[in-house]
């Protein structure tokens, strides 16, 4: 990723969500309208965490953001979701992930907008 | 139990609530697993009993949830958010809330909290249980926007039936 890479309402983000389901009834999804999305849950920060971890869907594929598809899915939402309701999105590269950026702020009052906006499923 | 006549009438399929029949036939422990309820055997016959059931499996399994469970470092679930969301629905069913239009979800939270959600045509809700129990009751408009959001303590559980019907008023 180019160090001044600027996220835009075009691109598409990726958040990684558990898919575990069987033998221990866990399940993090819901149908909705006929689709499966993830919980609000998923898109919620946690206490003294500075943003919502996501990457940069033109900079990886849905198969490295998800890292293991046995135990998670990868939804995918587009930048200008959080952006419009005002919470900046910025590149934060990691070891091993040159894709990864964070919603910054504390998630939470826009977590259902965020699992409600989803474009695909991977 | 008839499997194939619960499954035409319930939304999961069939494997699904076999499952289940199987689960409660050939568990040891049926009793105390049922007990929250306060139900004779024979309530198994119940549709709404089997959802009622389902949701609390899927509760006491999220126990078993460690450290990282999300892949973004989420904390394991706390008990008292397991037995706050436990109660929670006992209440549920006390108030028949199963036998109404609402759909109604429970997931682990990444903080150590569990919520539930409440979708039907006209609401979209959540509850929120964090990590000591406490709780939230959250109401959002069609776009996700937050319309309402208010702490639920212990002894208002019982208005829970009431603030979703609210909700489903407001929602309009």
């Amino acid at each position: 990723m180019p160090d001044n890479y600027i996220i835009t309402n075009n691109d598409g983000l990726y958040r990684r969500y558990p898919i575990r389901e069987e033998p221990k009834y866990e399940h993090f999804w819901k149908l909705e309208n006929g689709r499966k999305i993830p919980s609000s849950a998923a898109f919620k920060t946690k206490h003294g965490e500075d943003g919502l971890s996501v990457d940069i869907a033109s900079l990886t594929t849905p198969a490295k953001a998800s890292g293991d598809p046995l135990h998670f899915g990868v939804a995918e939402f587009q930048a200008s979701v959080p952006l419009n309701a005002g919470f900046p999105c910025v590149p934060d590269k990691q070891p091993g992930n040159d894709a990864h950026a964070l919603i910054l702020g504390d998630t939470n009052p826009i977590a259902k907008k965020l699992s409600r906006s989803i474009v695909a499923i991977y | 139990m008839n499997a194939k006549l619960l499954a035409q009438t319930y939304s999961p399929n069939e494997l699904r609530i076999q499952k289940l029949v199987l689960a409660y036939t050939f568990s040891a422990n049926r009793d105390v697993l049922f007990s929250h309820f306060s139900y004779q055997t024979s309530a198994i016959t119940s549709i709404k009993f089997i959802q009622a059931f389902e949701l609390k499996t899927l509760i006491m399994g999220f126990a078993h949830l460690e450290q990282n469970w999300d892949g973004y470092n989420a904390e394991p679930i706390s008990s008292s958010s397991i037995a706050t969301a436990l109660e929670v629905l006992g209440q549920l069913e006390n108030d028949r809330m199963f036998s109404r239009k609402i759909s109604i979800h429970v997931f682990p939270m990444r903080s150590g909290g569990i919520q539930y959600e409440f979708d039907a045509e006209n609401l979209s809700a959540e509850l929120e249980i964090d990590t000591n129990g406490g709780m939230q009751f959250i109401v959002f408009d069609e776009k996700g926007n937050i319309i309402d959001r208010a702490p639920l303590f212990d002894y208002e559980l019982s208005s829970l039936a009431y603030s979703l019907e609210d909700a489903v008023t407001d929602a309009r």
